[in-house]
Protein backbone atom coordinates (compact mmCIF):
# COMPACT_ATOMS: atom_id res chain seq x y z
CA UNK A 1 0.00 0.00 0.00
CA UNK A 2 1.35 3.35 -0.52
CA UNK A 3 1.39 5.29 2.46
CA UNK A 4 0.16 8.64 2.26
CA UNK A 5 0.10 11.82 5.03
CA UNK A 6 -3.47 10.65 4.82
CA UNK A 7 -3.28 7.05 5.49
CA UNK A 8 -1.07 7.08 8.06
CA UNK A 9 -2.27 9.50 10.62
CA UNK A 10 -3.37 9.12 13.77
CA UNK A 11 -3.27 10.93 17.03
CA UNK A 12 -3.59 10.18 21.02
CA UNK A 13 -4.23 11.53 24.16
CA UNK A 14 -0.60 11.93 26.02
CA UNK A 15 -1.66 12.71 29.71
CA UNK A 16 -3.55 15.84 28.05
CA UNK A 17 -1.88 16.81 25.15
CA UNK A 18 -2.96 16.12 21.78
CA UNK A 19 0.23 14.34 20.20
CA UNK A 20 -0.67 13.85 16.04
CA UNK A 21 1.77 11.63 14.40
CA UNK A 22 1.92 9.31 11.38
CA UNK A 23 2.38 5.18 11.58
CA UNK A 24 3.60 2.90 9.77
CA UNK A 25 4.68 -0.91 10.45
CA UNK A 26 6.25 -3.61 8.72
CA UNK A 27 3.43 -6.03 7.17
CA UNK A 28 5.28 -9.09 8.05
CA UNK A 29 5.92 -8.99 11.90
CA UNK A 30 3.67 -7.61 14.50
CA UNK A 31 6.75 -7.33 17.03
CA UNK A 32 9.30 -5.13 15.16
CA UNK A 33 11.40 -2.53 17.30
CA UNK A 34 9.63 1.31 17.47
CA UNK A 35 11.28 3.69 15.54
CA UNK A 36 10.35 7.54 16.63
CA UNK A 37 11.29 10.22 13.88
CA UNK A 38 10.42 13.58 15.84
CA UNK A 39 9.82 16.32 14.01
CA UNK A 40 11.52 19.10 13.72
CA UNK A 41 9.94 22.41 15.70
CA UNK A 42 11.05 25.00 12.89
CA UNK A 43 7.96 27.26 11.54
CA UNK A 44 5.77 25.00 9.57
CA UNK A 45 8.18 22.45 9.79
CA UNK A 46 6.00 18.71 10.07
CA UNK A 47 6.42 15.35 10.66
CA UNK A 48 5.45 14.24 7.00
CA UNK A 49 7.45 17.05 5.55
CA UNK A 50 10.25 15.99 7.38
CA UNK A 51 10.12 11.61 6.70
CA UNK A 52 8.13 11.19 3.84
CA UNK A 53 11.14 10.27 1.97
CA UNK A 54 12.05 7.81 4.50
CA UNK A 55 8.97 6.20 6.08
CA UNK A 56 8.50 3.60 3.56
CA UNK A 57 12.42 1.95 3.87
CA UNK A 58 12.48 2.74 7.81
CA UNK A 59 9.03 1.13 7.98
CA UNK A 60 9.74 -2.31 6.07
CA UNK A 61 12.24 -2.66 9.50
CA UNK A 62 10.89 -0.64 12.75
CA UNK A 63 7.05 0.13 14.25
CA UNK A 64 7.84 3.57 12.98
CA UNK A 65 6.29 6.69 14.22
CA UNK A 66 6.49 10.04 13.01
CA UNK A 67 5.43 12.74 15.65
CA UNK A 68 4.97 15.51 15.67
CA UNK A 69 5.83 18.17 18.55
CA UNK A 70 3.32 20.83 19.84
CA UNK A 71 2.15 23.08 18.21
CA UNK A 72 3.47 21.14 14.99
CA UNK A 73 1.26 19.30 12.44
CA UNK A 74 -1.86 18.38 14.38
CA UNK A 75 -0.13 18.23 17.28
CA UNK A 76 -2.04 20.45 20.66
CA UNK A 77 -2.28 24.04 20.13
CA UNK A 78 -3.18 24.81 23.63
CA UNK A 79 -1.06 23.35 25.72
CA UNK A 80 2.26 25.59 27.07
CA UNK A 81 5.20 25.35 28.56
CA UNK A 82 7.87 28.42 29.65
CA UNK A 83 10.31 26.11 31.11
CA UNK A 84 13.83 24.33 28.90
CA UNK A 85 12.37 23.31 25.74
CA UNK A 86 13.81 19.70 25.77
CA UNK A 87 12.81 18.73 29.05
CA UNK A 88 9.11 19.61 27.80
CA UNK A 89 9.27 17.87 24.69
CA UNK A 90 11.01 15.06 26.58
CA UNK A 91 8.08 14.45 28.93
CA UNK A 92 5.54 14.84 26.31
CA UNK A 93 7.41 12.02 24.58
CA UNK A 94 7.39 10.03 27.50
CA UNK A 95 3.85 10.26 27.67
CA UNK A 96 3.38 9.69 24.17
CA UNK A 97 5.33 5.98 24.50
CA UNK A 98 3.37 5.76 27.82
CA UNK A 99 -0.36 6.59 25.77
CA UNK A 100 0.87 3.70 23.12
CA UNK A 101 1.96 1.59 26.13
CA UNK A 102 5.96 1.48 23.75
CA UNK A 103 8.58 0.31 26.39
CA UNK A 104 11.23 1.54 24.67
CA UNK A 105 12.22 2.80 21.10
CA UNK A 106 14.82 3.60 19.03
CA UNK A 107 15.04 7.89 18.41
CA UNK A 108 15.33 10.10 15.06
CA UNK A 109 15.56 13.91 15.79
CA UNK A 110 16.47 16.16 12.78
CA UNK A 111 18.13 19.91 13.27
CA UNK A 112 15.65 21.61 16.44
CA UNK A 113 14.67 18.32 17.51
CA UNK A 114 17.96 16.15 18.01
CA UNK A 115 18.28 18.17 21.53
CA UNK A 116 14.39 17.01 22.25
CA UNK A 117 15.64 12.97 21.75
CA UNK A 118 18.99 13.78 23.09
CA UNK A 119 17.60 15.15 26.25
CA UNK A 120 14.84 12.49 26.46
CA UNK A 121 18.02 10.24 26.30
CA UNK A 122 19.43 12.05 29.86
CA UNK A 123 16.07 11.78 31.48
CA UNK A 124 14.70 8.24 30.27
CA UNK A 125 18.11 6.66 29.64
CA UNK A 126 16.04 2.69 30.01
CA UNK A 127 13.63 3.72 27.34
CA UNK A 128 15.72 4.40 24.48
CA UNK A 129 18.02 1.89 22.21
CA UNK A 130 19.57 3.98 19.64
CA UNK A 131 19.89 7.73 18.50
CA UNK A 132 20.11 9.01 14.86
CA UNK A 133 20.11 12.78 14.75
CA UNK A 134 20.49 14.85 11.61
CA UNK A 135 22.50 18.40 11.98
CA UNK A 136 21.39 19.21 15.67
CA UNK A 137 20.98 23.01 16.62
CA UNK A 138 21.91 23.84 19.75
CA UNK A 139 26.17 22.68 19.67
CA UNK A 140 27.45 26.49 20.07
CA UNK A 141 29.09 28.84 17.79
CA UNK A 142 31.22 27.26 14.79
CA UNK A 143 34.75 27.72 15.07
CA UNK A 144 35.38 28.13 10.97
CA UNK A 145 32.16 30.20 9.76
CA UNK A 146 31.02 33.21 10.93
CA UNK A 147 28.02 33.55 13.02
CA UNK A 148 25.00 33.82 13.26
CA UNK A 149 24.98 31.31 10.33
CA UNK A 150 23.25 32.52 6.67
CA UNK A 151 20.52 30.57 7.28
CA UNK A 152 19.20 32.47 10.85
CA UNK A 153 18.29 35.91 8.92
CA UNK A 154 16.17 34.03 6.51
CA UNK A 155 14.85 31.89 9.05
CA UNK A 156 13.85 34.85 11.08
CA UNK A 157 12.46 36.85 8.58
CA UNK A 158 10.39 33.82 7.50
CA UNK A 159 8.68 33.81 11.32
CA UNK A 160 7.71 37.09 11.15
CA UNK A 161 6.53 37.24 7.68
CA UNK A 162 5.74 34.00 6.08
CA UNK A 163 5.05 34.28 2.76
CA UNK A 164 5.91 32.12 -0.06
CA UNK A 165 8.44 34.13 -0.81
CA UNK A 166 10.47 34.27 2.18
CA UNK A 167 10.13 30.85 2.70
CA UNK A 168 11.23 30.12 -1.05
CA UNK A 169 14.72 31.77 0.75
CA UNK A 170 14.96 29.60 3.75
CA UNK A 171 14.30 26.48 1.07
CA UNK A 172 17.49 27.80 -1.06
CA UNK A 173 19.85 27.71 1.58
CA UNK A 174 18.74 24.64 3.60
CA UNK A 175 17.88 22.47 0.87
CA UNK A 176 21.36 21.73 -1.89
CA UNK A 177 19.99 21.19 -5.00
CA UNK A 178 17.18 23.26 -6.63
CA UNK A 179 15.09 20.34 -8.09
CA UNK A 180 14.22 19.35 -4.63
CA UNK A 181 12.89 22.74 -3.07
CA UNK A 182 9.32 23.02 -4.14
CA UNK A 183 7.91 20.13 -3.00
CA UNK A 184 9.65 20.72 0.14
CA UNK A 185 8.16 24.17 0.03
CA UNK A 186 4.62 23.43 -0.91
CA UNK A 187 4.52 21.07 2.37
CA UNK A 188 6.02 23.72 4.65
CA UNK A 189 3.50 26.72 3.50
CA UNK A 190 0.55 24.77 3.88
CA UNK A 191 1.20 23.81 7.57
CA UNK A 192 2.77 27.30 8.29
CA UNK A 193 -0.72 28.81 7.42
CA UNK A 194 -3.02 25.59 8.89
CA UNK A 195 -5.79 27.17 11.18
CA UNK A 196 -4.62 27.68 14.40
CA UNK A 197 -0.98 27.19 13.99
CA UNK A 198 0.30 30.63 13.89
CA UNK A 199 -1.73 31.78 16.98
CA UNK A 200 -0.23 28.45 18.92
CA UNK A 201 3.34 29.36 17.21
CA UNK A 202 4.48 31.16 21.07
CA UNK A 203 3.01 28.77 23.25
CA UNK A 204 6.31 26.53 23.85
CA UNK A 205 8.53 29.34 25.11
CA UNK A 206 12.03 28.36 27.12
CA UNK A 207 14.73 29.93 26.22
CA UNK A 208 17.95 28.46 23.56
CA UNK A 209 19.50 25.54 25.33
CA UNK A 210 23.20 24.49 24.57
CA UNK A 211 23.10 21.15 24.25
CA UNK A 212 26.66 20.54 24.96
CA UNK A 213 25.96 20.74 28.88
CA UNK A 214 23.76 17.50 28.77
CA UNK A 215 24.70 15.21 26.43
CA UNK A 216 27.79 14.00 27.87
CA UNK A 217 25.18 11.77 29.83
CA UNK A 218 23.34 10.05 26.84
CA UNK A 219 24.49 6.19 27.18
CA UNK A 220 23.02 5.08 23.79
CA UNK A 221 24.78 4.95 20.90
CA UNK A 222 24.40 8.13 18.54
CA UNK A 223 24.82 8.53 14.58
CA UNK A 224 25.06 12.30 13.70
CA UNK A 225 24.69 12.70 10.09
CA UNK A 226 25.49 16.28 8.65
CA UNK A 227 25.61 17.26 5.15
CA UNK A 228 29.14 19.14 3.77
CA UNK A 229 26.79 22.11 2.10
CA UNK A 230 25.02 23.08 5.32
CA UNK A 231 24.19 26.47 5.56
CA UNK A 232 22.10 26.42 8.28
CA UNK A 233 23.92 24.82 11.10
CA UNK A 234 27.96 24.77 11.25
CA UNK A 235 29.21 21.16 10.26
CA UNK A 236 32.05 21.37 12.33
CA UNK A 237 29.76 20.97 15.52
CA UNK A 238 29.65 17.78 14.92
CA UNK A 239 33.18 17.05 15.99
CA UNK A 240 32.68 19.66 18.80
CA UNK A 241 29.67 17.00 19.88
CA UNK A 242 31.79 13.35 19.68
CA UNK A 243 34.13 14.82 22.09
CA UNK A 244 31.38 15.13 24.65
CA UNK A 245 29.97 11.87 23.36
CA UNK A 246 32.23 8.54 23.78
CA UNK A 247 29.67 6.27 22.10
CA UNK A 248 29.07 8.45 19.14
CA UNK A 249 29.69 8.55 15.48
CA UNK A 250 29.66 11.18 12.72
CA UNK A 251 28.61 10.80 8.83
CA UNK A 252 28.96 13.50 6.51
CA UNK A 253 27.68 13.81 3.11
CA UNK A 254 30.12 15.76 0.73
CA UNK A 255 29.33 18.06 -1.04
CA UNK A 256 25.95 18.88 -2.58
CA UNK A 257 24.24 17.76 0.54
CA UNK A 258 22.58 20.62 2.96
CA UNK A 259 20.45 20.91 6.10
CA UNK A 260 18.11 18.00 5.21
CA UNK A 261 20.59 14.64 4.27
CA UNK A 262 17.34 12.66 5.22
CA UNK A 263 15.68 14.10 1.95
CA UNK A 264 18.53 14.89 0.02
CA UNK A 265 20.16 11.81 0.02
CA UNK A 266 17.34 9.64 1.60
CA UNK A 267 18.37 6.49 -0.06
CA UNK A 268 22.02 6.56 1.34
CA UNK A 269 20.34 8.01 4.39
CA UNK A 270 17.77 5.24 4.93
CA UNK A 271 20.68 2.49 4.53
CA UNK A 272 22.80 3.89 6.69
CA UNK A 273 19.95 4.33 9.28
CA UNK A 274 18.17 1.21 9.00
CA UNK A 275 22.16 -0.40 9.38
CA UNK A 276 23.02 1.35 12.49
CA UNK A 277 19.73 0.88 13.99
CA UNK A 278 19.60 -2.95 13.31
CA UNK A 279 23.37 -3.37 14.76
CA UNK B 1 34.73 -21.24 6.94
CA UNK B 2 37.41 -19.44 8.30
CA UNK B 3 39.88 -17.98 6.08
CA UNK B 4 43.59 -18.57 6.57
CA UNK B 5 46.70 -16.68 5.36
CA UNK B 6 48.83 -19.72 4.51
CA UNK B 7 45.53 -21.35 2.11
CA UNK B 8 45.15 -17.58 0.66
CA UNK B 9 48.75 -16.80 -0.17
CA UNK B 10 49.97 -15.94 -3.55
CA UNK B 11 52.76 -14.31 -5.60
CA UNK B 12 52.83 -12.52 -8.74
CA UNK B 13 56.32 -10.78 -10.28
CA UNK B 14 54.62 -7.73 -11.64
CA UNK B 15 57.65 -4.89 -13.81
CA UNK B 16 60.15 -7.20 -12.27
CA UNK B 17 58.88 -6.69 -8.84
CA UNK B 18 57.81 -9.76 -7.13
CA UNK B 19 54.64 -8.74 -4.89
CA UNK B 20 53.36 -11.23 -2.43
CA UNK B 21 49.13 -10.87 -2.11
CA UNK B 22 46.27 -12.70 -0.21
CA UNK B 23 43.39 -13.83 -2.43
CA UNK B 24 40.64 -14.36 -0.04
CA UNK B 25 36.77 -14.88 -1.56
CA UNK B 26 34.95 -14.21 -4.67
CA UNK B 27 32.79 -11.65 -6.19
CA UNK B 28 33.54 -8.09 -7.44
CA UNK B 29 37.32 -7.78 -6.97
CA UNK B 30 38.41 -5.55 -3.90
CA UNK B 31 41.97 -4.47 -3.97
CA UNK B 32 43.25 -3.69 0.01
CA UNK B 33 46.20 -2.04 0.72
CA UNK B 34 48.10 -1.03 4.12
CA UNK B 35 49.54 1.55 5.17
CA UNK B 36 53.12 2.88 4.95
CA UNK B 37 54.58 2.73 9.12
CA UNK B 38 57.13 0.36 10.04
CA UNK B 39 55.68 -3.48 10.20
CA UNK B 40 52.38 -2.65 8.08
CA UNK B 41 51.34 -5.76 5.86
CA UNK B 42 48.53 -6.28 4.06
CA UNK B 43 47.49 -9.77 5.98
CA UNK B 44 47.88 -8.26 8.94
CA UNK B 45 45.86 -4.83 7.91
CA UNK B 46 42.57 -6.07 6.60
CA UNK B 47 42.39 -9.96 8.35
CA UNK B 48 39.63 -8.60 11.09
CA UNK B 49 37.40 -7.54 8.01
CA UNK B 50 37.95 -10.42 5.92
CA UNK B 51 35.16 -12.92 7.29
CA UNK B 52 33.13 -10.14 7.14
CA UNK B 53 33.98 -8.93 3.56
CA UNK B 54 34.95 -11.67 1.37
CA UNK B 55 31.76 -13.53 0.97
CA UNK B 56 30.90 -10.80 -1.24
CA UNK B 57 34.06 -9.58 -2.84
CA UNK B 58 37.55 -11.47 -4.39
CA UNK B 59 39.29 -9.39 -1.86
CA UNK B 60 43.27 -9.33 -3.13
CA UNK B 61 45.07 -8.00 -0.01
CA UNK B 62 48.42 -7.18 -1.51
CA UNK B 63 51.65 -6.10 0.30
CA UNK B 64 53.64 -2.98 -1.10
CA UNK B 65 57.39 -3.22 -2.23
CA UNK B 66 59.57 -3.61 0.89
CA UNK B 67 56.62 -4.28 3.35
CA UNK B 68 55.27 -8.05 4.05
CA UNK B 69 56.55 -10.66 1.79
CA UNK B 70 56.58 -8.43 -0.49
CA UNK B 71 59.92 -7.80 -2.87
CA UNK B 72 62.94 -6.13 -0.60
CA UNK B 73 64.78 -5.21 -3.47
CA UNK B 74 62.46 -3.34 -5.79
CA UNK B 75 63.86 0.35 -6.22
CA UNK B 76 61.22 2.91 -7.76
CA UNK B 77 61.90 3.23 -11.43
CA UNK B 78 63.88 6.38 -12.15
CA UNK B 79 62.04 9.83 -13.18
CA UNK B 80 58.85 8.05 -11.65
CA UNK B 81 56.61 9.39 -8.61
CA UNK B 82 56.41 6.73 -6.14
CA UNK B 83 52.21 7.34 -6.65
CA UNK B 84 52.64 6.50 -9.98
CA UNK B 85 54.68 3.13 -9.70
CA UNK B 86 52.81 2.12 -7.48
CA UNK B 87 49.54 2.37 -9.19
CA UNK B 88 51.10 1.03 -12.47
CA UNK B 89 51.92 -1.90 -10.31
CA UNK B 90 48.52 -2.28 -9.19
CA UNK B 91 46.97 -1.99 -12.90
CA UNK B 92 50.02 -4.62 -14.10
CA UNK B 93 48.67 -7.10 -10.85
CA UNK B 94 45.39 -6.36 -12.00
CA UNK B 95 46.28 -7.74 -16.14
CA UNK B 96 48.06 -10.55 -14.51
CA UNK B 97 45.02 -11.84 -12.44
CA UNK B 98 42.68 -10.82 -15.42
CA UNK B 99 40.64 -7.98 -13.42
CA UNK B 100 39.33 -5.49 -15.60
CA UNK B 101 38.17 -3.60 -12.91
CA UNK B 102 38.64 -3.28 -9.19
CA UNK B 103 37.10 -1.58 -5.97
CA UNK B 104 40.06 -0.30 -3.98
CA UNK B 105 40.72 0.07 -0.14
CA UNK B 106 43.48 2.10 1.12
CA UNK B 107 45.07 2.67 4.61
CA UNK B 108 46.78 5.57 5.47
CA UNK B 109 49.66 5.99 3.24
CA UNK B 110 48.38 3.95 0.70
CA UNK B 111 45.48 6.35 -0.04
CA UNK B 112 47.58 8.37 -2.37
CA UNK B 113 48.46 5.73 -5.14
CA UNK B 114 45.20 4.74 -4.63
CA UNK B 115 43.72 7.68 -5.96
CA UNK B 116 46.56 7.98 -8.33
CA UNK B 117 45.34 4.74 -9.54
CA UNK B 118 41.40 6.06 -9.78
CA UNK B 119 43.14 9.21 -11.79
CA UNK B 120 45.03 7.03 -14.29
CA UNK B 121 42.57 4.50 -14.57
CA UNK B 122 39.24 5.79 -14.37
CA UNK B 123 37.58 3.41 -16.33
CA UNK B 124 39.34 0.32 -13.78
CA UNK B 125 38.30 2.20 -10.72
CA UNK B 126 34.57 0.75 -8.75
CA UNK B 127 34.77 2.56 -5.78
CA UNK B 128 37.32 3.89 -3.23
CA UNK B 129 37.41 3.63 0.57
CA UNK B 130 40.11 5.30 2.06
CA UNK B 131 41.07 5.29 5.79
CA UNK B 132 42.60 8.04 7.78
CA UNK B 133 44.35 8.77 4.44
CA UNK B 134 47.14 10.70 4.11
CA UNK B 135 46.30 14.11 3.37
CA UNK B 136 45.89 14.90 -0.10
CA UNK B 137 46.54 18.55 0.30
CA UNK B 138 50.02 19.89 1.25
CA UNK B 139 49.19 20.26 4.59
CA UNK B 140 47.10 20.70 7.67
CA UNK B 141 46.13 23.69 8.98
CA UNK B 142 45.39 23.30 12.56
CA UNK B 143 47.38 19.92 13.98
CA UNK B 144 50.93 20.59 14.23
CA UNK B 145 53.46 18.64 12.07
CA UNK B 146 54.50 15.84 12.41
CA UNK B 147 51.66 14.44 14.22
CA UNK B 148 53.16 12.77 17.88
CA UNK B 149 52.22 9.72 16.07
CA UNK B 150 54.75 10.27 12.92
CA UNK B 151 57.23 10.88 15.60
CA UNK B 152 56.63 7.65 16.85
CA UNK B 153 57.00 6.27 13.48
CA UNK B 154 60.42 7.47 13.03
CA UNK B 155 61.68 7.36 16.60
CA UNK B 156 61.13 3.35 15.86
CA UNK B 157 63.10 3.12 12.64
CA UNK B 158 65.81 5.05 14.70
CA UNK B 159 66.31 2.02 17.07
CA UNK B 160 63.63 -0.78 16.62
CA UNK B 161 62.82 -2.11 19.67
CA UNK B 162 59.85 -4.00 21.05
CA UNK B 163 59.49 -1.18 23.29
CA UNK B 164 59.43 1.79 20.90
CA UNK B 165 56.82 -0.64 18.98
CA UNK B 166 54.50 -0.82 21.81
CA UNK B 167 54.54 2.99 22.29
CA UNK B 168 54.05 3.71 18.51
CA UNK B 169 51.03 1.25 18.85
CA UNK B 170 49.67 2.71 21.56
CA UNK B 171 49.33 5.64 19.42
CA UNK B 172 47.68 3.42 16.34
CA UNK B 173 45.07 1.95 18.75
CA UNK B 174 44.61 4.73 21.27
CA UNK B 175 41.81 1.86 23.39
CA UNK B 176 44.00 0.03 25.54
CA UNK B 177 41.77 -3.00 25.82
CA UNK B 178 42.18 -3.31 22.09
CA UNK B 179 45.71 -2.93 21.68
CA UNK B 180 46.61 -6.49 22.57
CA UNK B 181 50.60 -7.96 23.28
CA UNK B 182 49.97 -10.20 19.76
CA UNK B 183 49.05 -7.06 18.39
CA UNK B 184 52.34 -5.51 19.01
CA UNK B 185 54.23 -9.00 18.76
CA UNK B 186 53.01 -9.61 15.16
CA UNK B 187 53.72 -5.83 13.65
CA UNK B 188 57.07 -6.21 15.44
CA UNK B 189 57.57 -9.14 14.08
CA UNK B 190 57.10 -8.13 10.57
CA UNK B 191 58.97 -4.98 10.94
CA UNK B 192 61.95 -6.88 11.96
CA UNK B 193 61.91 -8.43 8.64
CA UNK B 194 65.15 -8.91 7.06
CA UNK B 195 65.40 -5.91 4.65
CA UNK B 196 61.81 -4.18 5.59
CA UNK B 197 62.84 -1.23 7.18
CA UNK B 198 65.75 -0.23 5.04
CA UNK B 199 63.44 -0.70 1.42
CA UNK B 200 59.80 0.26 2.74
CA UNK B 201 60.53 4.16 2.40
CA UNK B 202 61.35 3.13 -1.90
CA UNK B 203 57.81 4.07 -3.13
CA UNK B 204 56.55 6.16 -0.89
CA UNK B 205 56.60 10.20 0.04
CA UNK B 206 56.77 11.76 -3.87
CA UNK B 207 55.81 15.37 -4.97
CA UNK B 208 51.72 14.59 -5.94
CA UNK B 209 49.39 17.17 -6.93
CA UNK B 210 46.31 15.19 -6.26
CA UNK B 211 44.05 17.86 -4.46
CA UNK B 212 44.36 20.00 -8.12
CA UNK B 213 43.85 17.09 -10.58
CA UNK B 214 40.97 15.47 -8.45
CA UNK B 215 38.62 18.34 -8.89
CA UNK B 216 36.54 16.34 -11.60
CA UNK B 217 36.73 12.62 -10.41
CA UNK B 218 33.26 11.70 -10.44
CA UNK B 219 34.08 7.89 -8.76
CA UNK B 220 32.38 8.03 -5.30
CA UNK B 221 34.73 7.54 -2.26
CA UNK B 222 34.09 6.61 1.00
CA UNK B 223 36.55 8.31 4.16
CA UNK B 224 36.46 6.62 7.47
CA UNK B 225 38.31 7.91 10.01
CA UNK B 226 38.50 7.84 13.99
CA UNK B 227 38.40 10.92 15.62
CA UNK B 228 41.40 10.12 18.02
CA UNK B 229 43.45 9.41 15.37
CA UNK B 230 47.43 10.53 16.49
CA UNK B 231 48.72 9.55 13.45
CA UNK B 232 46.91 11.72 10.46
CA UNK B 233 45.08 14.27 13.04
CA UNK B 234 40.88 14.13 12.36
CA UNK B 235 41.09 17.36 10.52
CA UNK B 236 42.86 15.61 7.64
CA UNK B 237 39.28 14.28 7.32
CA UNK B 238 37.69 17.51 6.88
CA UNK B 239 40.03 18.44 4.23
CA UNK B 240 39.46 14.87 2.42
CA UNK B 241 35.95 15.07 2.44
CA UNK B 242 36.57 18.82 1.21
CA UNK B 243 39.03 17.95 -1.32
CA UNK B 244 37.69 14.63 -2.62
CA UNK B 245 34.98 15.49 -4.93
CA UNK B 246 32.51 12.50 -4.68
CA UNK B 247 33.11 12.05 -1.07
CA UNK B 248 31.46 10.98 2.14
CA UNK B 249 33.15 10.73 5.39
CA UNK B 250 31.77 8.66 8.55
CA UNK B 251 33.95 9.02 11.94
CA UNK B 252 33.53 7.30 15.12
CA UNK B 253 34.32 9.02 18.52
CA UNK B 254 37.15 7.88 21.00
CA UNK B 255 38.82 5.62 17.71
CA UNK B 256 42.31 5.81 16.43
CA UNK B 257 44.25 5.10 12.91
CA UNK B 258 43.21 1.37 13.16
CA UNK B 259 39.47 1.68 12.47
CA UNK B 260 38.98 -1.13 10.49
CA UNK B 261 40.14 -3.19 13.52
CA UNK B 262 38.58 -1.03 16.13
CA UNK B 263 35.51 -0.59 14.87
CA UNK B 264 35.11 -4.26 12.70
CA UNK B 265 31.52 -4.80 12.66
CA UNK B 266 30.37 -1.03 12.03
CA UNK B 267 33.61 -1.03 9.69
CA UNK B 268 32.39 -4.32 7.68
CA UNK B 269 28.81 -2.96 7.71
CA UNK B 270 29.61 0.47 5.93
CA UNK B 271 32.05 -0.64 3.33
CA UNK B 272 29.54 -3.42 1.94
CA UNK B 273 26.71 -1.29 1.75
CA UNK B 274 28.67 1.46 0.18
CA UNK B 275 30.33 -1.30 -2.07
CA UNK B 276 27.49 -2.79 -2.95
CA UNK B 277 24.17 -0.17 -3.81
Amino acid sequence: MLLTSENTTRTVDANGVLVQYHQAVPTDSTDAPVLICVAATAFGATAWGQNRSNIDALSKQFRTLLVNLPPQGGSDKKVTSDGPRTIFYSEVLRDFMDALDIEKAHFYGGSPAAGPVLRFATCFPDRVGRIVVDAPTGLGRSMFNPMPVEGAAYTAAFGADPTMERLREVMDIQISRPELREEAIGLRYEAAHALGYQEARGNIKGPPENLLTFIQDVRAPTLIIWGAADRDVPMDRALAAMWEMPNARVHFFGAGCGHWPQYERANEWNRLVVSFLKD
Amino acid sequence: MPYTKEETDRYATVDGVELHYNDVGSGPALLCFHGGGPGANAWDNTRFNVEGLAPHFRMLLVDMPGYGESDKRARRPEGLPGDTALAQLYAGLMDQLGIDQAHFYASSASAIPALRFALDFPQRTGKIVLQANNNPLPRLAYSPTPAEGIKALGEFRAEPTRERMARMMELFVPDPSLLTNDLIDRRFSSAMTPGHLESAGQYGSSPSHLWAEMRGMEIETLILWGQQDWMVPVEGAMLSLATIPNSQLHVWAGAGHFVQYEKTDEFNRLVLDFLMR
